[in-house]
Parts: structure tokens; C-alpha cells; sequence
């Protein structure tokens, strides 16, 4: 398997494609941006783009999604309904499947969005705006931040400490890093240890 | 990428070292491993896929090497010599790096994440999209370096400089810091606080 980084400069976001080196076939992930850079190196290295999948659909992730689709005949796969697509597989929580020969498995984390999604791919973790290096992603409300934080807790950070955080903006981490550094993820677990401390006393 | 497979020693999920079934604990002869696997390295201007996570290396020699979708993570990195070498997408999570140049790196989407390094010089380097969160440095220098999106969050800074480096967008939310010199530095397009800090 081979991963590369791609910087889009429209919403500084990270689109990323996961190649199986064996068929040449690739998946891209959140396509912010279909650039001719990011074209050549496709056609450079002779990967035919089979997949696509959206964490979410805000237009920052997927605005490369209509040129891409010009040029590749590319199954898209998200939680939500996908602009410049009518045709795509709706995925839940919980779902796996194999594209690419490689197994792909849906962790539905709501809470950026309703329809925020985590792709698991062997220990590569596509975390979209949901978790980034050290910062959980933005929500409009408390109810949505801690909704973020309770699915985060429960689904994420239960995976091994050398699982690998491939965010939708900054640099990459782990789970073991997150676990130590990430100061929302840190403050909910100040926070759980209060409530418990709290309980106690009572 | 480095390959994902686990080390075969039952119940062990660590990852195995390249070339090997094993993880760096259960690799029986793991020092002539290490060695074998430096002189393969050596030879090799661009490095890809290598997995040498929690590996002690001393003394290696790496200077003008790319490597792309490497693990050094939880590896003991002393008087290693990285200078004028290309990284891309590879992982030093909570590594010890002592005494180790990394003058003039091209580095982008890296993991420093946790690491203690200490007696450590990354002058004149391209630092872009990088994670150093929770990292412990202990005279360190970075100057001259452009840290554009990099982050440095939790982050334990003594005797470290920062001289006339970019600091566009690289976060040190939370950091404490020693003796930290910021001179001719652009910290005002850094971010100190979460308040305002666009990610």
C-alpha cells in the first residue's frame, strides 16, 4: 500500500490517495481539489483511481469531486448526499467494504457535521475534520462539541496508540499522541474525572 | 507506506521491523538486524517504506537520503547525522533524539509527536506541515526554518531558538517555555492562544 499527501490550497486541506501496489489501483480521499499537479502524478505513476471517499461534504473536501469524475469512472462513497454526484453509496457506521482489494471500515463520528465519517484503512485512520494533530474539529454548538467528543472517546481512542490520524487540515499524528496531547480530547477527560471525583464525594 | 504487519510472537501487536517477522522486542539477533538493515539504507538515496520503530540507532550516518513512508517511532536516535535529507509523511512519535543534525531537511507532513530531543540542530530547514506536539526540546535550534503549519502543541521548550524563523500558522497552544529565543521570528503570525487561531 502506498499513501501520499496532496496540499490543497483551496481550504488548506489534505487530500490524500491510498494506492494497492499490487493492481495499481488507488482511492482518493476528500478531494478538495483535482489540480493538474495532482493529475500528472497520478498519470505518472499509472494509478487508475477506482474510489472515492468523502468524510463529509463540505465544499472544501469535495470540490475537486466534479473534475475527477470526468476523467475517472471512480465509486464515491459518504454518509450524506455529495455534491456533483447523484450516483454514490451511502455508507453507515459500522460498514465495511473492499475497493481497491483494500478493507476499508466506516466510523460514523457526528458532531463537526451530522454526517462526519472516519475511514479505516488497516492502522490509517482519515479523520476529516473530526480529529486533527492536537485539536478536535470546530462544531456550531456545545451539544455538537461534546457529541464530537463522546463518539471520539467511544470509537477512536479505544483503537491501538500506533493507529495513524490522517486529518482534513495540519499534519499527521497518532492515536497514542492524540491520547497525551490533544487538548479537547484531554479537557473531556478532565472532565470525566471530576464528574467521578464529584460522585465520590456525594 | 511502511507495511502494517504485526509482529508474529502471539498476543503482540506491535509492528514488525522491515525484513523481519518481529517486532524490535522479540527480534532475537535484533543488533545484526539493525546492522544489515543500515548497510542496505546506506547504500540507497531514497528510502521508502522502512519500519524501524522503537530500534536504538547510534551513529548513523543519513545525510542527503529521501525518505517517504517511513517508522523510526519510539526509537532511541543518538549522534545521527540527517542533514540535507528529504522527508515525507514519516513518523518519530515519542522518539529519544540526541545530539542529531537535521540542518537544512526538506520535511513535510512529519511526526514529531512526544519525542524528547535534546542537543538538536534543524537550522535552515523547510519544517512545513509538521507535528511536534508534546514535544520536550532541550537546546535545540530551529532558526532560520520556516514551521508554516506546523504545530507545537503541549509542547516543553527549553534553550531552544526560534531566530528569524516563519512562523505563519504553527501553533504553540499550551506550551511552556525556558530560555526560548523568538528573535526576528514573525510570532504574531503564530498562534499562542485558541482564541482567533483559524485551523
Amino acid at each position: 500500500m502506498t499513501v501520499f499527501f496532496h496540499y490543497s490550497l483551496y481550504g488548506f486541506s489534505n487530500v490524500y490517495l491510498v494506492a494497492n501496489d499490487h493492481t495499481k489501483e488507488a482511492i482518493i480521499i476528500d478531494p478538495a481539489e483535482f489540480s493538474i499537479n495532482l493529475l500528472n502524478f497520478i498519470e505518472k505513476r499509472d494509478y487508475d483511481i477506482k474510489a472515492v471517499l468523502v468524510t463529509h461534504n463540505h465544499l472544501h473536501h469535495i470540490k475537486g469531486l466534479r473534475t475527477l469524475l470526468k476523467i475517472y469512472s471512480a465509486m464515491v462513497f459518504g454518509s450524506n448526499s455529495i455534491p456533483f454526484t447523484s450516483n454514490h453509496t451511502i455508507v453507515h457506521d459500522g460498514d465495511q467494504f473492499t475497493t481497491c482489494g483494500l478493507k476499508v471500515q466506516i466510523l460514523s463520528v457526528p458532531g463537526h457535521s451530522p454526517d462526519s465519517v472516519i475511514f479505516k484503512i488497516e492502522k490509517l485512520l482519515f479523520t476529516g475534520d473530526t480529529l486533527q494533530a492536537g485539536l478536535l474539529g470546530k462544531t456550531n454548538s456545545k451539544y455538537g462539541n461534546s457529541l464530537l467528543k463522546d463518539q471520539l472517546m467511544k470509537k477512536i481512542m479505544s483503537q491501538p496508540d500506533d493507529c495513524i490520524v490522517l486529518p482534513g487540515h495540519g499534519p499527521p499524528s497518532s492515536i497514542g499522541a492524540e491520547r497525551s496531547f490533544n487538548i479537547g480530547l484531554l479537557e473531556k477527560a478532565m472532565n470525566v474525572e471530576q464528574e467521578r471525583y464529584n460522585l465520590f464525594l456525594q | 507506506m511502511y507495511s502494517f504487519t504485526s509482529c508474529t510472537v502471539n498476543d503482540c501487536n506491535t509492528t514488525a521491523l522491515s525484513g523481519s517477522d518481529f517486532c524490535v522486542l522479540h527480534l532475537s539477533d535484533a543488533a545484526n538486524h539493525i546492522k544489515a538493515l543500515y548497510e542496505t539504507i546506506r547504500q540507497q538515496k531514497t528510502i521508502k517504506n522502512i519500519n524501524l520503530a522503537g530500534v536504538p540507532l547510534d551513529g548513523w550516518i543519513l545525510k542527503q537520503r529521501q525518505f517517504f513512508g517511513c517508522s523510526f517511532a519510539g526509537a532511541q536516535l543518538n549522534n545521527i547525522d540527517w542533514s540535507d535529507s528529504v522527508f515525507r509523511m514519516c513518523f518519530f512519535d515519542f522518539c529519544t533524539i540526541k545530539n542529531a543534525q537535521f540542518c537544512r531537511i526538506d520535511a513535510q507532513f512529519c511526526s514529531f509527536a512526544g519525542a524528547a530531543i535534546s542537543d538538536t540542530t534543524f537550522i535552515g530547514s523547510e519544517l512545513v506541515h509538521n507535528n511536534f506536539n508534546g514535544v520536550h526540546t532541550v537546546r535545540c535550534n530551529f532558526s532560520n526554518s520556516s514551521l508554516y503549519n506546523t504545530r507545537f502543541i503541549k509542547s516543553q521548550l527549553a534553550e531552544t531558538d526560534f531566530i528569524d524563523c516563519d512562523l505563519k500558522k504553527t501553533f504553540f497552544l499550551d506550551i511552556s517555555q525556558t530560555s526560548v529565543n523568538w528573535k526576528f521570528s514573525n510570532t504574531q503570525e503564530a498562534y499562542f492562544e485558541l482564541t482567533g487561531a483559524d485551523f
